[in-house]
């Protein structure tokens, strides 16, 4: 359904000095309809990038996203409108993306009115609808952002991205400033409506255990790359830094403190992105490192096998 | 007994609010004995944290308080605010949630990290330089000589992390009171908290981990008591709560966590304003019963403490 | 006061009475009378209309032209952005009293001319604030949430930009009002605003300046006014950032329970 081929994504800061920091490079993925991955690593990898990249909010610098085979990049702005509706994002701060002067209901009313062609009447079922499809009552309705909890806030955000009958919800770290309880409930429902509806979900975590609950799939993304991908990739992981970090949910081998820099590699580096900080690099990581397919999972370590 | 560290009996804070007063705390009453980690676990706007500012008397200036506080024999909940000042920092510390926020972007790490020392242990410039510079190779941030000398804005969040449990462990204090270490933060980085958290506490700092992290304080902690709705609703060892836990609140929480099948607890959590009567968890509570309405008393049960009429 | 000035007033204003000029204060006339015997009680009471009149109209005019600029500016950025603020920069680099002073003067004597200098000098203000709070608001998720389910740039900037703007800009309008009593006041003083028979505090000051001596009521009771009124506005501006600044207090308060 949704497909992206070699995505490359770069950030550049600085007036005099330009600095540029490539945030995603090389990605491809494809995800099916009705199905659910699950994107994996650690903050600054690159996942919320690639989110962005994915639903067009961001324009990739090289590379093509398709979607349901058209292709989305390097589409117009009034073309592209008519696919906005089918692929939302949902983020990870739910207070930032309804407006605060706004109660909640106008917030979910408001992809209707955007769309024109539904009547008064029309809108105000459909909101009841949604409302009711994310577990909340008529009393939320007339509130503001602020008198909402987070869960419920994040409820709301689903309910207005699911107005306009999405097949894809892309949803970036959106549990993972909540408590358990309504982590839980969050995720539940989103995989009934999930089932119900039969779009597909993009999970971006760096909550492994998350990922592992919820995912048909899972991407281990690091420095950008894609360095694993496959079905069971936590009962199995063949990559170093998925071993590296299964490990650190567990809490294992406390006794040490692990570096956390060594993402700045050489200039013209070619070689494996994560070997500064393997425990198992050897001279041939220095080789640029392919997703190699071992045994139905793709791998981006030449020692897998 | 005298391996009793804090001892925390009957306090209730109250906040007025614009919209009615809201009871955070309601007669927490528990104890840390010397070199242990006790965790309280509890979802956001439990009211867990304004019970760790409650014992640090650091809560907001409108917030009425109630009860006792002893931290090593002493009732620290009636000193004056200057006598408070020499026990902050000195026999409890804290470590705030965010680094780049605790930090002062403007002062040197190394400077930072050597006030308490300076301000506590009365050493001069010189020593508490070569003392700061140890700890911060302790917590590896190295080389420590140049780290020592940067500011908090050349930092990865990270190492400013570790650089202000330096900061908080300066004084060597007897009692460590985190909150919310971990909010935000991923895997890698939770576990470098946790590693640090571990060498501290293994010197023999006692610590009150204030977390809504369920495996974090499964990682960490050797008691765990868990808060509802400003209640502290269990207390209990950590192999045995995590083995077997008694409150029905603390079933359904534990259920939610990922790894055991993220089970959603049925209904709303209540509004601090209008809490309950009687049991506060029991509008969502799969056993209630009639004498639920009434408040449960606090069960002793080998060892753990439970607020349910169900071990009555 | 100024509204009902018509019937509170104890005298009618174009009412000379020579023989009753320069009075001190008495029971009679409470603030005096004027070199002409005008009452100044009367007068004063008539010049809060014309001063909080030009103040309002003045403040609403180069509110919507400085927000509908300040807004364009923020939201589209590039070249219009600039071309729009080293507009406002060009006209902030002059002292504010200097440009109206040279508006008026090229423009000619008159209320309407007084006005229109003082729109030119008050809009940039609302500009550069509108701009800056659109910056703002135009990096939050929900600009972007909508512009992804369709919404067009004109939609975004009314339903959402404006809005979420408004409290910062209503704030420095009521400052604003302040100001412009204040300028239109010493432009009036300068003879370069109303005719000298229209009651007007800045054209009352300069009347009484030459008696201000032996009869110096004429310029106080006036200047009072000025000043009362500048310090009114100023407190009520005040007061409206910290009702609305308690808003957020009191949100990110109460979100925690």
């Amino acid at each position: 359904m949704l497909k992206a081929e070699n995505l490359h994504f770069v950030y550049t800061s600085g007036l005099i000095k330009t600095i540029k920091k490539a945030a995603v490079c090389g990605v491809d993925l494809e995800i099916f309809p009705g199905e659910t991955v699950a994107i994996v690593g650690e903050s600054g990898c690159g996942k919320s990038t690639l989110a962005k990249t994915l639903v067009q909010q961001l324009v990739p610098a090289s590379g093509e996203v398709f979607f349901g085979g058209t292709k989305l990049t390097g589409m117009s702005w009034k073309n592209l409108r008519k696919f906005m509706g089918k692929i939302q994002l949902i983020p990870q701060n739910p207070d930032d993306v309804v407006d605060p002067k706004w109660t909640v209901e106008r917030s979910v009313a408001e992809p209707f009115v955007i769309c024109r062609g539904f009547s008064k009447e029309e809108i105000l079922v459909n909101v009841d609808a949604l409302f009711a499809e994310v577990g909340l009552s008529a009393e939320h309705k007339p509130r503001y952002p602020h008198e909402l909890s987070g869960g419920e806030l994040q409820r709301v955000v689903i309910a207005r991205a699911l107005a306009l009958k999405p097949d894809l919800l892309v949803c970036d770290e959106a549990t993972s400033m909540l408590d358990v309880s309504v982590q839980a409930f969050i995720v539940t429902m989103l995989k009934d409506i999930q089932k119900k509806r039969g779009l597909g979900l993009v999970f971006i975590t760096h909550d492994l255990e998350v990922a592992k609950a919820v995912s048909d799939r899972v991407l281990v993304m690091y420095a950008g790359e894609i360095v694993e991908e496959g079905k069971d990739v936590f009962d199995r992981p063949l990559h170093p830094y998925t071993r590296a970090l299964l490990d650190a949910v567990q809490y294992a081998s406390l006794e040490v403190v692990l570096p956390e820099e060594g993402r700045a590699l050489p200039d013209g580096f070619t070689g494996c992105s994560y070997c500064r900080l393997c425990r198992e690099r050897t001279d041939a990581c220095k080789e640029p490192q392919k997703l190699r397919d071992v045994s139905g999972r793709l791998v981006r370590c030449w020692k897998s096998k | 007994m005298s391996d009793v560290l804090l001892k925390v009996s009957g306090v209730s804070v109250t906040i007025p609010t614009g919209k009615g007063a809201v009871q955070a705390v309601d007669d927490a009453a528990f104890s840390i004995n010397k070199h242990e980690v006790f965790s309280l676990i509890g979802e956001s706007g439990s009211g867990k944290s304004i019970l760790g500012q409650a014992i640090m008397r650091l809560l907001p200036p409108n917030a009425v308080f109630s009860g006792k506080v002893e931290l090593g024999g002493t009732e620290i909940s009636s000193l004056s605010e200057k006598e408070m000042q020499k026990v902050r920092g000195k026999t409890v510390a804290s470590i705030a949630q965010n680094p780049y926020l605790a930090m002062n972007p403007g002062i040197r790490v190394g400077t930072q990290v050597a006030e308490p020392m300076r301000a506590h242990l009365g050493m001069s410039k010189k020593d508490s330089k070569a003392r700061t510079c140890r700890a911060l190779k302790y917590f590896d941030i190295i080389p420590a000589e140049v780290r020592e000398r940067e500011y908090p804005f050349q930092y990865s969040g990270g190492m400013l992390q570790r650089a202000m449990v330096a900061m908080g462990t300066a004084a060597n204090p007897e009692l460590i009171i985190a909150d919310e270490p971990t909010k935000g933060v991923d895997v890698l980085k939770k576990r470098n908290i946790a590693a640090i958290f571990k060498k501290v506490s293994s010197d023999g700092c006692a610590f009150l981990l204030i977390t809504h992290d369920v495996g974090f304080a499964r990682a960490m902690a050797d008691r765990i008591a868990v808060n509802y709705c400003g209640q502290i609703v269990e207390i209990a060892e950590k192999e045995a709560f995590f083995k077997e836990p008694l409150h029905p609140y603390s079933q359904a929480l534990l259920d939610a966590v990922p790894e055991r099948g993220m089970h959603p607890i049925p209904g709303l959590s209540p509004s601090m304003i209008e809490v309950p009567e009687g049991c506060r968890f029991h509008p969502r509570c799969p056993y209630k019963t009639d004498r639920c309405l009434t408040n449960p008393p606090v069960v002793e049960l080998d060892g753990r403490s439970v607020r349910c009429w169900v071990y009555a | 006061m100024a509204i009902f000035a018509g019937i509170l007033a104890p005298y009618d204003y174009t009412e000379k009475n020579l023989q009753n000029r320069l009075q001190p204060p008495s029971s009679d006339h409470l603030f005096g009378t004027d070199h002409l015997g005008r009452d100044i009680l009367t007068m004063v009471m008539y010049g809060a209309r014309t001063s909080l009149f030009v103040g309002f109209v003045v403040v609403c005019i180069s509110l919507a032209i400085g927000v509908t600029l300040g807004v364009l500016a923020g939201y589209y950025g590039g070249w219009l952005d600039e071309i729009i603020m080293r507009l406002t920069d060009s006209f902030l680099a002059f002292p504010s009293m200097f440009l109206a002073l040279a508006i008026t003067a090229f423009l000619g004597q008159g209320l309407k001319n007084m006005m229109l200098a003082l729109i030119i000098v008050e809009w940039t203000v609302f500009a550069r604030i509108a701009r800056g709070s659109t910056l703002d608001v135009k990096t939050k998720g929900y600009v972007r949430a909508s512009r992804w389910i369709g919404a067009s740039n004109g939609y975004v900037m009314i339903k959402h930009v404006l809005p979420n703007i408004i409290s910062p800009v209503l704030i420095m309008a009521t400052l604003g009002i302040g100001n412009v009593i204040l300028a239109a006041a010493g432009l009036s003083f300068l003879g370069l605003g109303v005719q000298p028979s229209t009651p007007e505090w800045g054209a009352m000051l300069d009347a009484g300046r030459t008696y201000v001596t032996t009869a110096p009521w004429l310029m106080l009771f006036p200047g009072l006014f000025i000043m009362t009124s500048v310090l009114a506005f100023n407190y009520f501006g005040d007061g409206l950032r910290d009702a609305l600044d308690q808003k957020m207090k009191y949100t990110e308060l109460e979100g925690r329970f």
